[in-house]
C-alpha cells in the first residue's frame, strides 16, 4: 500500500504575519506622531467653564494661541513672552497676514488661560491685540458638562 | 521503526498559532489606547474688542448707540469672594447677576454690556460673568480696559 505523503508547505511560501506586524507598527507610529504633534501646541490647563461657547472649528484661519499659566506667565508658540514681546509678535504676525491675504485679513488671538489666573495678567493680552488692530479675540473654555464640578 | 502517523501531523497543522494573534491583539490595543483622546473638548467664547478709556469709563459711543445706556457690570474681590455690581447695584451671587441680566436683556437686548473686572479677579469668575451675559441674550459685550496697563 502506498503511504500518503504529508502535504508540506513550500519552503518559499509567503509569510504574511511579519508583514502585517510591520505595517501595523508603521500605521501606529504615524498616527501617534501626528496625534502628539497636534497635542504639543495645547498646554494642559484648567480652563474656565462656560455654557455659551461654540465648538472649535479648524478653518485654517491664522491664529495666535496665548497660554496664560496660573502664575501669569504668558506662553506663545511654546516660548515664554512678556506682554511687550507678545504685542510685538502679534503686530508682526498681523502685518505678515495682511501682506499675504489682503488688508482686511485678521488673525485670531485665542486666550487659553488658567481659570485661577488674575485678570490683570489677561488684560494686557487684550490690550496688545487691540493696539495691533486685532479685534478677534477668543477665550478657550470647557463646557460645564464636560468638567466635573 | 514506527512510522509517524500522517493524521497526527495533519492535526498538528491545524493548531491555532497564538503568537501572531497576540502580536496583533497587542498592536490593536496600543493603537486604540494611543489614538483615544482623553482630553476634554475645548469650546470658544468669541469677543470683539473695543477701546475704553480711563478706568472703566466708556468712550466714544456712536450716537446711534448712545440711546442705549450701557449695562456696566463690575466685579470686585471682597473678603476673598467676588462681589458683582450691576449698574452700581451690588449683587451677592452670580445667580442674582444672571437674573438681573436676563431682565435687562428682555428690555433692551441690543444695549452694550461692559464688563469691568478688578485686576485681582480670577479669569474663571470673569468668564462666568461673560458667559452669563451671553446666555442672557446680550450680543454686544465688551471688556473694560485701562490704557495705562
Amino acid at each position: 500500500m502506498r503511504v500518503p505523503q504529508s502535504v508540506r508547505s513550500s519552503k518559499f511560501g509567503f509569510n504574511m504575519t511579519p508583514m502585517i506586524d510591520v505595517v501595523f507598527l508603521l500605521i501606529i507610529f504615524f498616527l501617534v506622531s501626528s496625534h502628539l504633534a497636534k497635542q504639543e501646541s495645547q498646554l494642559e490647563l484648567p480652563l474656565p467653564k462656560a455654557d455659551s461657547g461654540s465648538e472649535l472649528t479648524d478653518d485654517g484661519s491664522p491664529r495666535a494661541v496665548v497660554n496664560v499659566l496660573a502664575d501669569g506667565t504668558l506662553i506663545l508658540a511654546g516660548t515664554r513672552v512678556t506682554p511687550l514681546e507678545l504685542e510685538q509678535r502679534l503686530g508682526f504676525e498681523q502685518q505678515r497676514i495682511r501682506k499675504s491675504r489682503g488688508a482686511n485679513a485678521n488673525i485670531e488671538v485665542r486666550i487659553r488661560g488658567d481659570r485661577r489666573v488674575p485678570y490683570r495678567f489677561v488684560e494686557p493680552i487684550m490690550l496688545a491685540a487691540f493696539r495691533q488692530g486685532i479685534s478677534d479675540v477668543t477665550f478657550a473654555v470647557y463646557h460645564s458638562k464636560d468638567v466635573p464640578q | 521503526m514506527k512510522r509517524p502517523s500522517v493524521f497526527r501531523r495533519a492535526n498538528y497543522g491545524l493548531d491555532v498559532k497564538m503568537t501572531p494573534m497576540i502580536d496583533v491583539v497587542f498592536l490593536l490595543l496600543v493603537f486604540f489606547v494611543w489614538t483615544a483622546s482623553f482630553q476634554i473638548v475645548e469650546h470658544l467664547l468669541p469677543s470683539n474688542l473695543m477701546a475704553v478709556a480711563g478706568q472703566g469709563d466708556p468712550m466714544e459711543i456712536d450716537p446711534e448707540e448712545a440711546e442705549f445706556e450701557p449695562v456696566v457690570v463690575r466685579v470686585r474681590i471682597s473678603d476673598g469672594r467676588p462681589l458683582w455690581l450691576v449698574n452700581d447695584t451690588p449683587r451677592d451671587s452670580l445667580k442674582q447677576v444672571g437674573e438681573m441680566l436676563r431682565v435687562l436683556a428682555d428690555i433692551k437686548g441690543d444695549a452694550p454690556v461692559i464688563l469691568d473686572p478688578d485686576p485681582g479677579v480670577p479669569l474663571g469668575d470673569v468668564i462666568d460673568l461673560y458667559d452669563l451675559a451671553r446666555l442672557a441674550g446680550f450680543v454686544r459685550i465688551q471688556f473694560a480696559a485701562s490704557e495705562g496697563m
